[in-house]
């Protein structure tokens, strides 16, 4: 059973259509993907799922059924930015936000404390919110997410202010949250993160759903006639390479229409070449997005989506 | 604990533990403090206890008696002009009186002094002569005993003005029970004033720093603004108590010094308490229901700050018509003021306090102010959901009150809550 199924929603505001026939679901022990660029309809997506908007058109299932307060306390949801109270202290804001989740107060300061240890913050615990630096906040954040353990976490843009030790240290706290079953769904536009932890992936683009499914499918999809190759010794010559780039001792040929993956391999190895490393050459994710979504579009709103889309 | 009482403690908690709320409570009795010990000591710089002299040269005052005597200066007759002023000099008398021989036509009298005599010598020296005058008139053809004339003389008259329903008395023994339903009122509208703009300012902030989404996903809206609206009325009542109580305390202590006791019998009648209560309780619901709206459709905390305090302005408006309404406490202007809801409260506390409202005026205020509270909750609602995630944007009052609505009704399952 899907820990969501979202069926064809519709979401306007006026005269603006933000979300058009839309579905998708996530399962329980895998991170889905919901990517697209600014504007595309990804929060109005969310909120609809979490019920704070209701759809015009279509219906959400969170849990095998309609969204209900009980649910609530299984979801943790990361917006985009911000989200806690600047004015109180980190552990006490942190503490109240979880208690609203369910725990109680002595069960909700264990696991906090615990979380600010884990996440380097505990040095920080007594200090406002407003006191801490970016990346502390998008950690204090992502405490907030989780601290109630819940079974369907959504996480929008959480590696927005982080530097690479973070970035990594996040990375892998959602990996072990997949592997411990957790539905995950994460929002972003940075496809290098997406596609090192997805599993699936829904683009969205205005609105519109123009691509879905599991990243290794779309990938071979999206895949021009191109190998890569890195081989030992000399290379003999090859026909039909329409074009070579170099990665280090690894190339890149783009074949020519005619010329297989299959004849260009059969030839090197005819050729007596020591062939280290022969593959089909897929693309980044980030180039297939660029080809589904195209260019920057003037028309898009350059401020994101948040509160109107 | 339920999620709204966590949401009500929460509130509580943030406003009250911290210095501005220490600041804001202890600021009215301090202020109370400062200006009653300031009058005490400009009272206490023109009391002087000690002898006053005098030298009747008229031969009209008669000996001093018990009355005056109860008073604290005493008076010291002086045969001669020269014995006084040795008495004067040598530090005996803080001053003396020389009543001039024609004293009886000419009403003359000459007051000499070092240094400026105190007011209540002064004042008490007066009561002397009055009783005299008194004495004398009233022993040709009015045998009243001297004591009796005395107490009139020093304590004044014994006049109760009272109300035909028997709510409003007045004597001179507590003139300041007589303007207490105002003080009363102008103590509601400060505290309804700053829980209010409090609850704007929450409100505003959470769309401000985003945390009403992340509130929203663990909470109902109905929970999250009942929660608030406990905390910080919570809040209010905190700040009103301890104003109550640090006045009361400070009234009790004045009213043990001598010239104070006139506190101790300060109270206002219950009928008018009554009236100002029901009056108070709609009016609050219906602002702060103004106040979340405000803060829900605002863009950011400075401008629900600038609204509110705009808005909360208009409370104190039958104040600058109180000369007018007090005189024609049931024209029009007074009628209409107790019946316009922002300005019901404030009409009330006037009028109570200077004549007697009849009961279908406070009912057909109380119904107006019912329906606009009823009217500011729905409002508030809208707002709410209408407002909450839109943010740094206003919400345009038209699309609020549902003309030109931007924003479709909901379209969701039915019995489910959400946003639409």
């Amino acid at each position: 059973m899907d820990a969501v199924e979202v069926k064809r929603i519709v979401k306007s505001f006026g005269s603006t259509r933000a979300v058009q026939d839309v579905s998708f679901g996530v399962r329980n022990g895998e991170i889905l993907g919901l990517l697209g660029p600014n504007g595309a309809g990804k929060t109005t997506c969310i909120r609809v799922l979490l019920d704070i908007f209701k759809p015009d058109q279509g219906s959400v299932s969170v849990f095998g059924g309609p969204m209900t307060e009980a649910k609530k306390d299984r979801i943790g949801y990361m917006p985009e930015e911000r989200g806690l109270y600047q004015d109180l202290a980190l552990q006490r804001c942190l503490v109240y936000l979880a208690t609203l989740k369910g725990l109680s107060a002595s069960e909700a300061r264990q696991r906090v404390g615990q979380y600010l240890q884990q996440f380097d913050l505990a040095a920080h615990r007594d200090k406002k919110v407003k006191e801490l630096s970016k990346g502390m906040q998008q950690k204090a954040q992502l405490i907030n997410t989780i601290a109630h353990w819940p079974d369907l976490i959504i996480i929008d843009e959480p590696f927005a202010a982080l530097d690479p030790v973070n970035t990594q240290m996040v990375k892998d706290l959602m990996l072990d949250l997949k592997r411990d079953g957790r539905a995950i769904i994460l929002c972003t536009h940075q496809m290098h993160h997406a596609e090192e932890l997805c599993d699936r992936i829904v683009l969205i683009d205005r609105g519109r759903v123009v691509l879905e499914g599991a990243l290794d499918e779309i990938r071979r999809q999206y895949a021009g006639n191109a190998v890569l190759v890195r081989v030992t010794g000399a290379l003999p010559e090859v026909g039909g390479v329409l074009q070579e780039t170099r990665h280090n001792h690894t190339r890149h040929w783009t074949l020519a229409e005619g010329t297989s993956p299959q004849d260009v391999l059969k030839h090197l190895v005819s050729s007596g070449a020591v062939v280290e490393q022969f593959e089909i050459a897929l693309p980044s994710l980030e180039e297939v997005f660029i080809k589904v979504v195209g260019g920057p579009d003037p028309g898009r709103s350059p401020g994101g989506e948040a509160g109107d889309a | 604990m339920p999620r709204l009482w966590l949401i009500a403690a929460n509130e509580y908690k943030r406003h009250v533990l911290n210095r501005g709320f220490l600041f804001a409570v202890l600021s009215v009795p301090l202020l109370i403090g400062a200006m009653i010990g300031l009058i005490m000591l400009m009272e206490r710089m023109r009391v002087n206890n000690r002898p006053v002299g005098y030298v009747d040269l008229s031969g009209s005052l008669v000996t001093q008696s018990d009355s005056t005597n109860a008073g604290p200066v005493q008076f010291v007759a002086f045969p001669s002009e020269d014995l006084a002023q040795s008495a004067l000099e040598a530090g005996e008398l803080q001053a003396y009186y020389i009543l001039a021989d024609d004293y009886e036509q000419s009403r003359k009298v000459e007051l000499v002094f070092v240094q400026s005599p105190g007011d209540n010598a002064s004042a008490q020296f007066y009561d002397f002569l009055r009783l005299n005058r008194l004495h004398k008139d009233a022993r040709a053809d009015w045998p009243l005993s001297l004591d009796l004339v005395g107490r009139r003389v020093v304590e004044g008259t014994f006049v109760t003005v009272r109300s035909a329903d028997g709510v409003r008395v007045y004597n001179e023994s507590y003139p300041v029970s007589f303007l207490l339903p105002f003080f009363i009122g102008l103590g509601f509208i400060v505290l309804l004033t700053s829980t209010s703009t409090t609850l704007a300012q929450a409100f505003a902030e959470e769309k401000e720093n985003r945390t009403i989404e992340v509130l929203a996903t663990s909470v109902s809206p109905g929970q999250l603004v009942a929660g608030k609206v406990l905390g910080i009325s919570a809040m209010g009542l905190t700040e009103l108590g301890a104003w109550v109580a640090a006045v009361s305390v400070l009234l009790g202590i004045l009213s043990r010094i001598n010239s104070w006791g006139w506190l101790a019998i300060i109270w206002v009648h219950p009928r008018t308490l009554a009236t100002i209560v029901v009056v108070a309780v709609p009016t609050y619901v219906m602002f702060a229901g103004l106040m979340i709206a405000l803060g829900s459709t605002v863009a950011d905390v400075q401008e629900s700050q600038q609204i509110g305090g705009v808005l909360s302005l208009l409370f104190t408006l039958p104040i600058y018509a109180t000369e007018a309404m007090v005189e024609h406490s049931t024209g029009s202007l007074a009628i209409g003021l107790s019946l316009f809801p922002f300005t019901a409260l404030v009409s009330f506390c006037l009028l109570t306090g200077f004549s007697s409202v009849p009961w279908w005026q406070v009912g057909a205020s109380v119904m107006i102010l019912t329906l606009c509270a009823t009217g500011a909750i729905w409002l508030a609602g809208r707002a709410f959901r209408l407002g909450m995630l839109r943010y740094g944007k206003r919400v345009d009052w038209r699309e609020l009150l549902g003309r030109g609505s931007r924003v479709p009704e909901p379209s969701g399952s039915p019995g489910r809550r959400g946003i639409p």
